[in-house]
């Protein structure tokens, strides 16, 4: 039995005005990766990939060990997934937003449903489209919960939500792979939540993978370097990835072990936006 | 098959708000089988709205991006696809049953027979009507969605309709016409049997469009 939930290798997709190159990574179960990277770096498509809902032209695709389009069905009784908008019927009540997706799964439990309902508080007389998005994304989680889902797969879940209603869902989170048979994959732009709760990162950028591993390698791995215009020597400027240069200074990323001759510097611990600006603005350097 | 039963009722759920349109159908039939229409023309005009009424799925799925639905949960692209063939026919098999059944009790109540044979002659045209149309629509809304499928969507309308007409215009097609007419059980049974024809090659060509759309 394998210990990785989720394996992509060399995955490409073409489109007229967009490639995903050679995307490669590894979940490990009982962890929760970030997917992240900017807008349109391609965050999305891999997901779709994922789960078939576009055809790669490259590459492999294991989830749970098994390959994601010969054992489609198999694999997709136990993975949940969280879209950034919600894709039920928007004349359905809860109720029948159960009655609908239940005979899909052989493992749904109605009373778990029923106590996530509780718990998320989810009006069950209500419309799909008379909740919140907040109550949505708790409803497609109550959903994917419910059929005891090894695997998670989130689309910018948190994307919209008020700040309590994302700390809620990452507590949820967090707390759904507590068992260690579980995963999560989670697209996010807002890597704060990330910080919070995610284990392993991969950073993608216009198409290209540019980072998976651990979120301590990463984080580790980089400064955010601050001075001010006339200490930007040629030779930092070459060191400095995403470099920002205003009339006050300058700031940008440098590697952990390229920063040790720069230490009469301002030097921060870089954030996960700040290693995706850098990357965004020239990518990682070796 | 199993999951495509799975996806015609999870359909019928998604059209469930929607089917008191179809009270519409029955209250059209109430007054033409008060008028004395015949059997034949009722099915066909069930067949019409049935066929009609099929885009509404595909309006319903777009709107609330149920393609997210059909590839989160455990079932292939084919048995979606043939899911929703299953769920269209009903809508018509229903629909015609529920006709027959108010005709019926019609003739009952006005002392009128009702003839067998005009029965199945509107059971087979009615469905060689449903299936000539839904056949080119649903692989058009499967490739295109329905928004941008919608004006095509009408062309196999106008297609029936020009059919309808034609033999006036085409001594051959006049020719035919007498033939099948001469010969309602050849007519009943073509019906039938193009019908299916038309419905099994249309679902292949859906499962491709579908595919490609992916």
């Amino acid at each position: 039995m394998t210990e990785n939930c989720l394996e992509l290798k060399d995955v490409s997709k073409s489109f007229p005005a967009f490639n995903l190159n050679k995307i490669s990574f590894t979940l490990p179960k009982g962890y929760i990766m970030g997917l992240v990277g900017p807008n349109g770096a391609g965050k999305t498509t891999t997901i779709q990939l994922i789960l078939n809902m576009l055809e790669k032209d490259s590459g492999t695709i294991l989830v749970f060990g098994k390959d994601h389009i010969k054992e489609e069905n198999a694999i997709k009784q136990d993975l949940g997934v969280v879209f950034d908008s919600i894709f039920y019927v928007d004349s359905w009540t809860i109720k029948e937003t159960e009655k609908a997706i239940s005979a899909f799964y052989r493992e749904w439990d109605h009373q778990v449903f029923s106590n996530m309902i509780d718990r998320f508080d989810l009006p069950r007389e209500k419309k799909v489209r008379e909740l919140s998005r907040g109550m949505q994304m708790k409803l497609m989680l109550a959903a994917a919960f419910s059929h005891n889902a090894k695997l998670l797969l989130l689309d910018e879940p948190t994307s919209g939500l008020d700040p309590v209603t994302r700390s809620e869902f990452l507590d949820i989170l967090q707390e759904y792979i507590n068992d260690g048979e579980r995963s999560v994959l989670f697209s996010t732009h807002i890597t704060t939540d990330l910080e919070r709760v995610a284990d392993y990162i991969t950073l993608i950028n216009k198409g290209e993978l540019v980072y998976s591993g651990s979120m301590e390698d990463l984080l580790g791995g980089y400064w955010l370097i601050k001075g001010k215009p006339q200490d930007l020597t040629t030779e930092l400027e070459k060191e400095i990835m995403g470099l920002r240069k205003t009339e006050m200074g300058f700031e940008g990323l440098i590697k952990t072990q390229n920063a040790t001759g720069y230490k009469q510097y301002v030097l921060d611990k870089a954030t996960i936006d700040d290693i995706v600006v850098g990357i965004s603005k020239g990518g990682l350097k070796k | 098959m199993t999951g495509a039963f799975r996806m015609a009722r999870l359909d019928f759920y998604t059209l469930k708000h929607h089917l008191v349109s179809y009270l519409s159908l029955f209250l059209i039939v109430l007054l033409f089988g008060f008028m004395g229409s015949s059997i034949t023309l009722l099915c066909i005009n069930a067949a019409w709205f049935v066929a009609l009424m099929s885009s509404n799925i595909f309006a319903i799925q777009e709107k609330n991006n149920l393609d997210r639905l059909y590839s989160s949960v455990s079932v292939g692209l084919r048995d979606i696809v043939l899911g929703r063939y299953v769920s269209v026919f009903l809508n018509y098999f229903l629909a015609v049953v529920a006709i027959i059944a108010l005709y019926i009790s019609f003739s009952v109540f006005q002392d009128r027979t009702v003839d067998l044979h005009d029965l199945l002659m509107g059971l087979s045209l009615s469905f060689l009507v449903y299936s000539a149309i839904t056949g080119v629509q649903m692989p058009l809304y499967f490739k295109l969605g329905y928004t941008k499928a919608r004006i095509w969507g009408m062309i196999p309308f106008m297609a029936v309709m020009a059919l309808v007409a034609l033999p006036s215009f085409v001594p051959v097609l006049a020719k035919i016409v007498e033939f099948m007419a001469g010969n309602p059980t050849v007519l009943i049974l073509g019906a039938f049997l193009v019908g299916v024809l038309i419905q099994f090659i249309s679902y292949q060509f859906s499962v491709i469009a579908y595919r490609k759309r992916r």
